[in-house]
């Protein structure tokens, strides 16, 4: 069973890896973060697995199982 | 001549578009492509307008008969969507859950394909940077079939803009139209006025196209407010003031369905967007009591009252957990808030809020006026009652989404070329362009009155303590006469300092109007059905099945009726094989 | 807290006040410079943050959004 509601909510900073990225190309080449997302985002959507096929099929069916089982209980 | 004397300016054109958000771009882009003169007018800038204003990430398609995915099918799905009253079969029966005309989505689910082409003509990409269309595997709601495109839309309205003026349309920037003209029983034009100048406009049009979406702001926002910054909305941008519906309305035009304000749990700021976690491709995420403890929240109607429930026990928050999706999953997340709004991931910074350690709080019920099925009343042919009149997009009766704006626009903007074709010249009024002119001016004129957001506030007020998600007769008819007092004391008061307070204060006039008709409404509706609920009237009432509300001014004073909403055509409701 | 302009990076293009849904801006034609006009219309929706090209503009999100 997941633990108690976290408490370092306030506590520490955080990055998104893709908003490090946006922010570091906005400041290299001196450009909106706007632009810069825009640049930024075709690379990183490859390193995302969006057309594994098999790879999605199985987390959907293990999570649609969990919540069968849950919905069950509850 | 006398014309140009009251108005500062005066233009002529075929189409009127009020409003540059989706709908509005492409209704005119298609009406322009014909070889119209096009007038856009957008209270805002078109290139950042509306509900994407900042973008968007995704899109539902619509039929898709190759692969057998039909636009009846999606009828039923969608009229389960949007009623969610469980039954035995999940689904409600054909014939029992109609809220507005289903020929209408059915031939909007019909073009949809159609439409994510128009679209990409438009510049629009649709399609991922691989040149592959992206299908989210939206299991919860499609079941089996790819219907839900991912798609990168920040910069949505950017293009739309950018296409629009392309085509010729005259785009009409910081122009709030606010009265529409009528003579001899058709509307013939509208006034508007710059908001930054305040010029007073006349614009004579052949056809008016309203496309200014939902409204929000008869209510307060639906995260907790903070303090002065009375803008917030979760899910609509503040400039969604229903603009379209009281204009439409105070010219004769019906509403239908004003008492569907949508209810639902609100999360956490940064779950901005579809919902959960932004489109979590089937693997939705988990919902914990602050023990952790797992709990189901699948359909909106018993999520209600197992929200209030849990409250009342003691075990609430409740929160929206992400932590167990496997690192591709919240590179997802990412991309989508990218999307939906790309300063979100600023806030998550400021915040060091982590979702793979860290959970969206889901706050109580509140209301929201989005994805139900007010607004004003058209026919197949998205015309309103009134000759002279259309309406595309979000503010339409029975219509929610880009997805439906972008195919409905398109739709319209192909017939208004034969619409306008015989609609002759507009005659233009002038007592009335002056009548207008002085109500809408009025609170330039007014020392020491009342400022805007006073008044918005106390409507506001009135909408929170005494329509609510929980509705009874008693409150609702005290709303009605402090909503009175309100009209009859403050309205007359209202003022504006400069041109920029002027389009607040036609705000407020237009919410003024529109949360007379939402109470109307309610009071008119004495039952319980799917979100909408009546605590004095707790079960559903049968001979409301199929019926809207349907609700217009007849000689100045509000008429309410219920009327049936038209049942898909034979040659719709024939499974195809 | 709204959008805050740094005026050290402002280079005046205008962007901010032509873009912006609710009109929270206003210009000052003598400096040629964006000023927020009406701060506490702000939605927060980063709109001038994410388009201005000298990421000139600073939002912080009011406290009740936190």
């Amino acid at each position: 069973m997941p633990e108690v509601t976290s408490e370092k909510h306030y506590e520490e900073k955080f990055e998104f890896p893709l908003w490090k990225l946006i922010k570091q190309r906005a400041e290299e080449k001196d450009i909106s973060y706007l632009a810069a997302s825009e640049k930024v985002l075709p690379e990183y959507l490859k390193t995302i697995r969006y057309r594994d096929e098999e790879f999605e099929n199985a987390e959907i069916q293990k999570r649609a199982k969990e919540l069968a089982e849950l919905t069950e209980r509850d | 001549m006398a014309l140009e004397h009251i108005a500062d300016r005066v233009l002529e054109t075929d189409v009127l578009v009020m409003g540059g958000g989706i709908a509005g771009c492409c209704v005119a882009a298609k009406a322009a492509e014909h070889g119209l003169n096009v007038t856009l007018a957008e209270k805002s800038k078109t290139d950042r307008a509306g509900n994407a204003a900042m973008g968007t990430n995704y899109y539902v398609v619509g039929a898709k008969p190759r692969e057998g995915l039909t636009a009846l099918e999606l009828v039923k799905q969608w009229t389960a969507t949007l009623h969610q009253v469980p039954t035995k079969t999940g689904l409600p029966e054909m014939g029992r859950e109609r809220l507005s005309d289903l020929n209408i989505l059915y031939e909007i689910w019909d073009k949809g394909l159609w439409a994510v082409e128009e679209l990409e003509k438009l510049g629009v990409p649709m399609k991922w940077p691989d040149g592959e269309y992206r299908y989210v595997k939206d299991q919860l709601r499609t079941g089996k079939f790819d219907l839900t495109l991912s798609i990168l839309w920040t910069n949505v309205k950017p293009i739309m803009a950018a296409a629009v003026k392309k085509r010729g349309v005259n785009v009409l920037d910081r122009t709030m139209v606010v009265d529409l003209l009528n003579s001899n029983g058709k509307v013939v034009g509208a006034t508007a006025v710059n908001t930054r100048t305040g010029q007073f406009i006349v614009i004579k049009a052949k056809a008016v196209v309203i496309a200014t979406g939902l409204f929000s702001r008869i209510y307060n926002g639906d995260m907790p407010q903070t303090w002065n910054y009375k803008f917030h909305y979760h899910w609509n941008p503040a400039t969604v003031s229903g603009d379209g519906y009281a204009a439409a309305y105070r010219v004769g035009a019906e509403l239908a369905n004003m008492n569907m304000t949508g209810h639902g749990y609100i999360v956490d700021e940064l779950a901005m967007g579809a919902g959960l976690l932004g489109r979590t491709d089937g693997v939705p995420g988990k919902i914990l009591t602050w023990r952790g403890e797992e709990v189901t929240m699948t359909n909106a109607r018993t999520s209600i009252s197992k929200l209030a429930e849990m409250e009342q026990k003691g075990r609430t928050p409740l929160y929206m957990s992400g932590e167990d999706l496997p690192d591709d999953y919240h590179k997802r997340v990412e991309v989508a808030l990218r999307d939906m709004r790309l300063a979100s991931l600023k806030l998550a910074e400021d915040r060091g809020f982590n979702p793979r350690t860290h959970r969206y709080e889901i706050s109580p019920i509140a209301p929201f006026t989005f994805y139900l099925a007010p607004g004003v009343n058209i026919d197949r042919d998205y015309k309103s009652l009134l000759d002279g009149v259309y309406t595309v997009g979000d503010c339409a009766a029975g219509l929610h989404g880009a997805y439906m704006a972008a195919p409905c626009g398109f739709i319209l903007g192909e017939n208004l070329p034969s619409i306008t074709k015989n609609a002759g010249e507009p005659v233009i009024d002038e007592a009335q362009v002056e009548s207008q002119k002085q109500a809408v001016l009025a609170p330039m004129a007014v020392k020491d009155g009342t400022e805007p957001m006073e008044l918005e506030c106390a409507i506001r007020y009135i909408c929170d303590r005494y329509v609510t998600m929980f509705k009874s007769e008693g409150k609702l008819r005290e709303g009605l006469r402090r909503l009175g007092s309100l009209r009859r004391e403050f309205l007359p008061r209202l003022m504006a300092k400069n041109p920029h307070y002027l389009m607040r204060c036609l705000e407020v006039r237009n919410l003024m109007d529109l949360a007379e008709v939402h109470i109307n409404a309610c009071l008119e509706r004495k039952e319980t059905r799917g979100n909408y609920i009546r605590l004095d009237y707790p079960e559903m009432d049968r001979t409301w099945d199929n019926m809207i509300t349907i609700q217009r001014l007849e000689n100045g004073k509000p008429v309410v009726e219920k009327r049936l909403a038209p049942d898909l055509e034979p040659e719709y409701a024939k499974e195809e094989k | 807290m709204p959008a805050k302009i740094n005026y050290k990076k402002c280079i005046g293009c205008g962007t901010c006040y032509d873009l912006c849904p609710l009109d929270v801006f206003a210009w000052d034609k003598e400096k040629e410079i964006p000023v927020v006009a009406y701060e506490y219309e702000c939605w927060h929706c980063g709109i001038c943050w994410m388009e201005c090209p000298k990421r000139a503009i600073d939002i912080t999100y009011p406290a009740s959004f936190w």
